[in-house]
């Protein structure tokens, strides 16, 4: 049986026994949302970095604390991340806050035939990435763990350390924020509506 | 379906789920569609919601490739090798080496205790320092006060004498200025005479004439002689000498006429 196919639970427990390919199939598999995840929420890539290396660190040395009975491992991630992107946020790292998100290498090579369709794509996450960051830091948190990792409420309630109905009260409360963020910027909006047009579609 | 009803299934769904619903064909997501066709404001909040789910769907694809860099796996994997080198070492070291963690925090634990009792025990000498220091303090003064006042008493007549003379008199002297209620110096000339009557006063105060009721509470404190001339009356040819025993209030005790 290959590393990639088992659990994260299951390659924890080979990797805490020594086994050095079972913590690096797990790094591979989780340091990306873990890294993404810091980059929504401090939007600064140095910060996401110094995270995703202490979380894994954190991993290494604390990893027999995890209980897979309380939770799943990529619950558990996000949480411990979540903790050291809040200490990373109470540092302050405004001077690091990028005004866009970095772009996906495959993302920018992506061939669009509608060039303006990609200016317009452009301009709208810039838009979304700005009003994301200028969420209040309990809302921006849900809405990064739920709508951008595509998280359950339960692992999401997990990661925060809430119960379920705060993470949803507070995702609602963070939609109309976000919407109302949006609309301000009358420009993006008939964008918004094609791009959703067409995902719709 | 009510409106409260269409917001509490939608708002059970994630964003994603929302924006999808429209492509499913279960039976709670035609209930919301179909609520949301007939009633504008809860359509309306519905296309925001997929509207705010395809913006959002932008950035992740933007971001969705992202990941740290090949210098933290490499950090965090060099991490994990020297991590299991000593979990790897102390399984196999002997167990006073396995159990050496131990004793360094048993070290610690005693120099802590060391210091802690070290300052119990100073601040308990501290104490019975300073609680011996003011005895001293109270007894030396006491010691040192009879040394100053000898000068001053060196002048002095002594006190309980004085009001033991003072006491013997006073009833005579209380009757004399019934009986002769004359002027102030014509008693003192004639005081004398009644004293020297009085066998019972001794050599040392002799001839003195009480002024006031001495009782020991009254005339406690020392008292000194002054002589004093008095000036002389009209019948006779010269002044006339007295010791006058003045108390340190002021006030006069006894007079004795000289000549």
């Amino acid at each position: 049986m290959l590393l990639t196919d088992l659990s994260d639970e299951h390659l924890l427990e080979q990797a805490l026994a020594g086994n050095e390919d079972a913590f690096a199939a797990l790094y591979r598999r989780r340091q990306g949302p873990i890294f993404r995840f810091a980059m929504h929420m401090s939007g600064s890539v140095h910060v996401a970095e110094e995270v995703a290396q202490e979380v894994f660190l954190f991993l290494v040395q604390r990893g027999r604390d995890f209980d897979p009975e309380r939770g799943s491992l990529a619950a558990y991630l996000f949480g411990v991340a979540r903790n050291y992107v809040r200490r990373a946020l109470e540092r302050n790292y405004p001077e690091q806050v990028l005004g866009s998100p970095v772009e996906d290498e495959a993302a920018a090579l992506m061939v669009e035939c509608d060039p303006t369709e990609g200016i317009a794509r452009r301009q709208t996450s810039n838009a979304v990435w700005k009003a994301v960051l200028s969420l209040p830091e309990h809302y921006r948190e849900v809405v990064v763990l739920c709508d951008l990792h595509e998280l359950s409420y339960a692992d999401a309630a997990q990661a925060a350390g809430c119960a379920i109905g705060t993470i949803r009260s507070r995702l609602h409360r963070a939609h109309e924020m976000l919407s109302k963020k949006l609309q301000h910027s009358a420009a993006i909006a008939p964008v918004i509506s094609k791009v959703a047009a067409r995902c719709v579609s | 379906m009510t409106c409260r009803e269409f917001k509490h299934s939608a708002e059970a769904l994630t964003l994603k789920e929302l924006s999808r619903a429209q492509n499913q064909n279960q039976n709670e997501d035609e209930r919301i569609l179909s609520h949301a066709q007939q009633c504008e404001s809860c359509g309306s909040w519905l296309g925001e919601q997929r509207l705010l789910a395809a913006s959002l769907g932008t950035l992740q694809m933007r971001t969705a490739g992202l990941g740290a860099g090949a210098d933290v796996e490499r950090a965090v994997l060099r991490a994990f090798r020297q991590n299991s080198a000593q979990s790897r070492a102390l399984s196999k070291a002997p167990f006073a080496m396995r159990m050496s963690h131990w004793f360094e925090i048993g070290a610690y634990v005693a120099v802590a205790a060391a210091v802690i009792v070290g300052m119990f025990l100073g601040i308990r000498l501290l104490e019975h320092r300073s609680s011996a220091e003011p005895k001293q303090a109270k007894v030396s003064p006491a010691i040192v006060q009879p040394a100053v006042q000898k000068p001053v008493v060196a002048a002095q007549t002594e006190s309980p004498k004085l009001t033991a003379v003072a006491t013997n008199k006073s009833a005579t002297v209380e009757r004399r200025s019934a009986a002769q209620p004359a002027a102030g110096q014509k008693r003192t000339t004639a005081a004398p005479q009644p004293v020297a009557e009085d066998d019972s006063q001794s050599d040392s105060d002799a001839g003195y004439t009480a002024l006031m009721i001495c009782d020991p509470l009254s005339c406690s404190s020392d008292s000194q002689v002054v002589r004093m001339e008095l000036p002389a009356q009209p019948g006779q040819a010269q002044s006339q000498v007295a010791d006058v025993v003045v108390g340190y209030d002021g006030a006069v005790r006894a007079v004795r006429i000289m000549n």
